[in-house]
């Protein structure tokens, strides 16, 4: 059973100030464990950030309470909260001209004297931070020299830094191309198996939470906030729901994706064989159903070598472009 | 190893203008005149050494304390707002000190310099008052505005107020007090004497020593704010340490000096390209030294521009540091300090 780090305990979180309260969500109850990946996900204004921002301590709650390692967190400063809760934002950092290895070092703050001086000990841990996101070689190179990528990643090396046992980031790939993207949540998932770190992140990006994170948080202001384990959420069907119950999509559980509900006057296809994944993929783009009982059947030798079965005839081809457009030829009323 | 060659070359270039500026002066006194005066060889009553003694010892002291204090004011400001515009010439502390002057000077009418040390007085205690008039008011917007941008327009809002009361005060005032008053407004190094010298050093010095100490914070405030109060920083605490430490010298340079623009704005900029770094750890020494270095070759521009008169200080050092902003702004995809 791995270490309960945060826990909320009838949680109401929004913005209040003495005129007025504008609470977002009621009695909230969830845990952070450590060595585990968690994604909060929920349309925009869903309140993901007022969320994180109340567990970080930077707006408090309406009511309720929060507890890092059963400490209620009213009782902690900014200096004991950062000491438990590595924080990675969206903003971009301001200035251009600290190195990987000044930004990285600013991790140790807590830990530096008077003047920041840094200890033989602390070297050593800003040298094995940087080394496990692998950014050793940005240690000279500035800021306004890195992509966004190398950006965050020493953002994150920053928060390890901090050896604080819970790291939040707000929408940590919202601005990555895919490769920085998939290492971004690889070293992300890394963090929290080999370092058992908690790691919460905001996400928009659904199949890589389904991939990487262990728990799912959902968040839409008429449903509050749901927790399960990532698969379990998405059986629950809580994420058709923030998409919207009346909306023709539905979550595919074979392939993780989300799906258009079949047409009744497309053509229903069957798909068997090994490696169908893209020849379905083709196929379901244009809008052509795909399911068990129909009345054409493609069958995957592969990928250069696909058989096209009809009450019609049979006809073979090899590529999935070439499959695509036979179907385009077939008339619905011709293949019923 | 680069940076202790250029540390070394900023010593030298302190130690050359610091000479430059006794060697030359409005006066036109012979070298080996100067040597002896300095090497305490020469009459002690002769008009020459009560000029190098009295005159351009303490002013090229006065320089040396002036810019370093004035640049190290920029750069605390620049990083505490997150801009490169910010100083204490636009955040108003300056037009505040102007303001508390202008009030003293307008006030005595043009009988102020026959006031002697009461005049004198007054007008530090004018300037300091300006100052912390102003300073009070931006650190009780900077209690309730969150945002450092805002702040520095409320800064700047402040100096505009301060100007047109100053506008105010000269309109109605005897035009030798208005004379008195445009006299200091353009600014000079000359007006600290020998027995004034050791408070403004001791206040400086005391300054700079501030400054040293608001390094760690600094450095963790160019992450922006939300990161340094992550990282455990007191963001209130340190705005006002910063505030309250360049209020008060800029207050004490201004009180004496007249409010000098752009040395504060742009020497930042300059040791931030030399060292190509933003790290105060670097930062903070090399902009105290750069500081000295320009305001001594100002001072010595001021002199040696003209044969035999002495122009304004403010005169100079816009055309010093306005091409290093403008040289910013063009590049600064290039640069990127502040991005």
């Amino acid at each position: 059973m791995s270490k309960v780090l945060i826990t909320a305990k009838d949680l109401t979180i929004g913005y209040a100030n003495s005129q007025k309260h504008s609470s977002l969500y009621q009695s909230l109850n969830f845990e952070l464990k450590a060595g585990e990946l968690t994604t909060i996900m929920g349309v925009n204004g869903a309140g993901k950030s007022t969320l994180i921002k109340t567990i970080c301590g930077i707006i408090p709650p309406i009511s309720g309470d929060i507890y890092i390692n059963e400490n209620n967190i009213s009782k902690f400063n900014r200096v004991d909260i950062s000491k438990h809760i590595g924080i990675v934002l969206t903003e971009r950092v301001a200035d251009g001209g600290l190195t990987g290895w000044d930004v990285v070092s600013l991790g140790r703050y807590n830990y530096t004297g008077f003047f920041g001086k840094i200890s033989e000990e602390d070297k050593r841990i800003i040298e094995q931070s940087m080394q496990s996101v692998g950014i050793l070689d940005l240690s000279t190179k500035q800021i306004a020299n890195m992509s966004d990528g190398e950006r965050q990643k020493v953002m994150i090396a920053k928060s390890l830094c901090q050896q604080s046992e819970i790291i939040i980031l707000d929408e940590p790939t919202a601005f990555l191309d895919i490769r920085s993207r998939i290492e971004t949540m690889q070293l992300l998932r890394d963090c929290a198996k080999k370092q058992n770190k908690a790691i919460l992140i905001s996400s928009h990006d659904l199949e890589q939470s389904i991939q990487y994170s262990d728990n799912l948080w959902v968040m839409a202001k008429n449903e509050g906030l749901y927790c399960n384990t990532t698969e379990d959420a998405i059986i629950s069907g809580v994420i058709e729901k923030i998409v919207g119950n009346d909306s023709n999509l539905y979550m595919d559980y074979k392939t993780g994706v989300f799906a258009t509900k079949n047409n009744p006057n497309a053509l229903n296809v069957k798909v068997q064989g090994s490696d169908t994944f893209l020849v379905k993929n083709a196929i379901r783009r244009e809008l052509i159903n795909i399911c068990d009982e129909a009345n054409v059947t493609i069958s995957v030798n592969s990928f250069t070598d696909i058989d096209i079965i009809t009450k019609l005839g049979s006809s073979k081809v090899n590529s999935i472009k070439e499959i695509v457009s036979k179907l385009k030829t077939y008339n619905y009323n011709d293949i019923n | 190893m680069r940076n202790k060659l250029k540390y070394i070359i900023l010593s030298l270039l302190i130690i050359i203008f610091f000479f430059a500026n006794i060697f030359f002066g409005s006066a036109n006194i012979e070298f080996g005149e100067i040597i002896k005066i300095l090497t305490l060889q020469s009459d002690p009553s002769s008009a020459t050494h009560i000029i190098v003694l009295s005159s351009r010892i303490p002013q090229a002291i006065t320089a040396l304390f002036a810019g370093a204090g004035l640049a190290i004011c920029g750069l605390m400001l620049q990083t505490l707002f997150n801009n490169p515009l910010a100083a204490p010439s636009i955040l108003g502390i300056s037009s505040g000190s102007g303001l508390g002057v202008a009030v003293v000077m307008l006030m005595f009418g043009g009988t102020i310099s026959s006031l002697g040390l009461f005049g004198y007085i007054s007008i530090v205690v004018g300037a300091m008052v300006g100052a912390c008039a102003v300073l009070i008011i931006l650190v009780l917007f900077s209690m309730k505005i969150k945002s450092n941008t805002m702040l520095l327009v409320v800064g700047i809002m402040v100096g505009y107020v301060t100007s047109s009361l100053i506008t105010l005060l000269n309109y109605f005032a005897e035009s030798s007090g208005v004379v008195s008053y445009v006299y200091w407004g353009m600014g000079d190094f000359s007006s600290v004497t020998n027995q004034n010298l050791k408070y403004f050093m001791g206040f400086i010095l005391f300054g700079l020593f501030c400054s040293v100490m608001l390094i760690k914070p600094l450095n963790a405030l160019l992450l922006g704010e939300r990161y340094a109060e992550n990282l455990g920083v007191n963001i209130n605490r340190t705005r006002i340490y910063v505030l309250i430490v360049t209020g008060l010298l800029t207050a004490i340079i201004t009180a004496f000096c007249g409010p000098i623009a752009f040395i504060g704005l742009s020497v930042p900029h300059i040791a931030r390209l030399m060292f190509s770094t933003s790290n105060h750890q670097t930062l903070i020494p090399t902009t105290i030294m750069l500081g000295s270095v320009v305001a001594l070759i100002c001072n010595l521009l001021t002199v040696v521009a003209t044969d035999g008169t002495v122009i304004p200080l403010n005169a100079i050092t816009p055309l010093m540091g306005a091409p290093v902003i403008i040289y910013i702004i063009i590049n600064k995809k290039k640069i990127a300090y502040f991005n």
